[in-house]
């Protein structure tokens, strides 16, 4: 009893429809409530559950919502109990360690490619293979990551740190090429002109031609986030494919990303899965979206005349 | 310590040199880009405190050795030189040189106003802070001051010192680059057709300076215009496809030339 001055007093509780009530009660205007159960389009309500739901719509004690619950709760056998909370925690956690290891590694490699690299055999071969692997299949990535990050280095599985990982990997080539793309697009005059006042070469670059080059970076990494982020298949390798009702608090608990969780969601028998699924559609596009609308917005806001 | 003769052996030895120090000198220089032979056996002697301009056709060589002077060249992948620079009787392509140093020595004005895309104080103020010229604010604030005033451009951006250099007309910019240039106190500023992309009240603006400066600099500059080299220099050097052909008093290099060459070249005949 942790507040007894409730008691003797009514309060209004409310609790999620099940889906197939939910069906239930859509379907009733076009299908006909005294046909036999097996004839209707939801044979799991049975007629006196039928009854029941009338009478609770005609006290008026069925009312639609926002079902905010979407976001609150993780993974749940039962459609309306389940959310992407989990999901959106995995994605967050899993995208953002890729991010972590892929932004510094790959701003690094496109600097030292275009500002340092001595020009011969070794830094051509290079920057072939970079160009290639941005177009490797991502199962392959997954597959490497099931063989190299799991089995022989024996990371946890279905962890946001295996994913991160091999998203990493996944979007290495992508930053590296546009952040090259960028460094290579600021005006050589300008790294002329720290030079011509007695920079050094890593000044130069450090203090004029990178701060130049970052909305070019900034763009080409938030598209590579908005790739790591619509990415299934690697992650199916490695085992972020299973079904986790706890939302990870951690790199190394168990987890799933928002379109794995879409393609399993997509993949169960009951119909209210179907809402579901849509509605987490919804929500990695809108993601998406919001993400290439932030990269166009820095493209614009920091795009400078010379 | 080196080895290279002090004589004077320029094809024509310029009679304003009697009076003058010798700033820059170069002795049999060969320059190359890939399989381009840019500078053929190139030796001139350029005198400090005064202005030397270099004219010649296009291609001729002028800007390559121009920025042979503070190895800018060495940016340029392929180039290679050979033979003796030397800046007050250092080899400047000695392996003890330190490339930045001789760079602080040497200042650049380039072609077009290349502004830094940052404050027209932060613009002056970056080689004083990047060679730690200055020790606090204020240091670092006259410096600033007095080079946009030797430049001639304090009294027109004074109110707008933290607006951005590239917002500058075009005079101003190429003049901004100029402080920029002096702010590290440089011995030598090498010009390379600072006023070409310039209307013709700019460029008045900029010989006047170039002028001005003349008194505290040795300042070589490239330049395709005859009447601007016949205006703001005391020497001029005439080249042609890579060979200095003629060095001397600017006046004797226009009015009563040595070499058939840049007799054709300043009467017009090719060019």
């Amino acid at each position: 009893m942790a507040d007894p001055s409730l008691i003797g007093n009514s309060a209004k509780i409310s609790a999620p429809l099940s889906g197939d009530a939910a069906l239930y009660l859509s379907a009733r205007g076009t299908l006909a409530a005294d046909k036999p159960q097996t004839m209707r389009a939801t044979p799991q309500i049975d007629n006196e559950q039928a009854q029941w739901l009338e009478q609770l719509v005609q006290k008026g004690h069925v009312e639609r919502g926002f079902a905010g619950r979407l976001f609150t709760s993780g993974d749940s056998r039962e459609p309306e109990l389940a959310g992407l909370r989990g999901a959106i925690a995995g994605s967050l956690l899993t995208v953002a360690f890729a991010l972590a290891l892929s932004l510094p590694l790959g701003v690094a490699a496109a600097i030292y490619l275009e500002e340092f690299a001595p020009k011969n055999r070794f830094t051509d071969i290079i920057e072939v293979n970079i160009n290639n692997l941005a177009a490797v299949p991502s199962i392959i990535f997954g597959l490497l990551g099931l063989a190299v990050f799991l089995n022989f280095f024996g990371m946890p599985r279905s962890a946001p740190v295996a994913g991160g990982f091999v998203l990493a990997l996944l979007v290495l080539p992508t930053i590296i090429i546009a952040s090259r793309a960028a460094i290579k697009a600021v005006p050589p005059s300008i790294k002329e002109a720290a030079l011509g006042v007695g920079a050094s070469h890593q000044q130069a670059v450090f203090h004029h031609v990178l701060p130049l080059a970052v909305p070019g970076i900034l763009t080409g990494t938030i598209l590579g986030v908005a790739r790591a982020l619509g990415e299934t298949a690697p992650l199916l390798m490695i085992g972020m494919v299973a079904f986790i009702a706890d939302v990870p608090r951690g790199f190394t608990d168990a987890a799933t990303v928002l379109p794995v969780q879409i393609y399993l969601w997509s993949d169960l028998p009951e119909v209210g899965f179907q809402s579901r699924t849509a509605a987490a559609i919804i929500v990695l596009l809108l993601v998406l979206f919001a993400l290439n609308a932030a990269a166009i917005f820095l493209r614009r806001r920091f795009e400078r005349r010379w | 310590m080196n080895m290279i003769p002090q004589t004077i052996q320029t094809p024509t030895t310029p009679d304003i040199l009697a009076g003058k120090p010798v700033k820059i000198l170069a002795r049999n220089v060969d320059i190359h880009y890939g399989d381009k032979h840019a500078i053929k056996n190139l030796s001139i002697d350029i005198p400090d405190r005064a202005v030397s301009s270099f004219i010649g056709p296009s291609g001729c060589g002028k800007s390559t050795f121009l920025r042979a002077i503070n190895r800018m060249n060495d940016t340029i992948p392929g180039c290679r030189i050979a033979g003796d620079i030397t800046l007050d009787g250092q080899n400047i392509y000695d392996r003890a040189i330190d490339v930045v140093q001789l760079r602080a020595k040497v200042g650049m004005v380039f072609q077009k106003p290349n502004p830094f895309p940052k404050s027209v104080f932060e613009n002056v103020a970056y080689g004083p802070r990047i060679h730690g010229l200055a020790s606090n604010k204020t240091e670092l604030e006259e410096i600033v001051v007095a080079s946009l005033r030797k430049a001639g451009l304090f009294e027109e951006v004074k109110d707008r010192l933290d607006h951005p250099g590239t917002g500058l007309s075009g005079g101003q910019q190429q003049r901004l680059c100029i402080a920029r240039a002096i702010a590290v106190n440089p011995e030598v500023i090498l010009m390379d057709e600072p006023c070409s992309a310039l209307d013709p009240i700019a460029t008045a603006r900029i010989e006047e300076l170039i002028d001005e400066l003349r008194q505290n600099f040795c300042i070589v500059i490239v330049t395709h215009s005859m009447q601007q080299a016949a205006r703001v220099s005391q020497l001029t050097a005439f080249f042609h496809l890579g060979t200095l052909v003629e060095f001397g008093d600017t006046g004797k290099v226009f009015t009563a030339p040595r070499d058939k060459r840049t007799q054709d070249y300043i009467t017009g005949r090719f060019g």
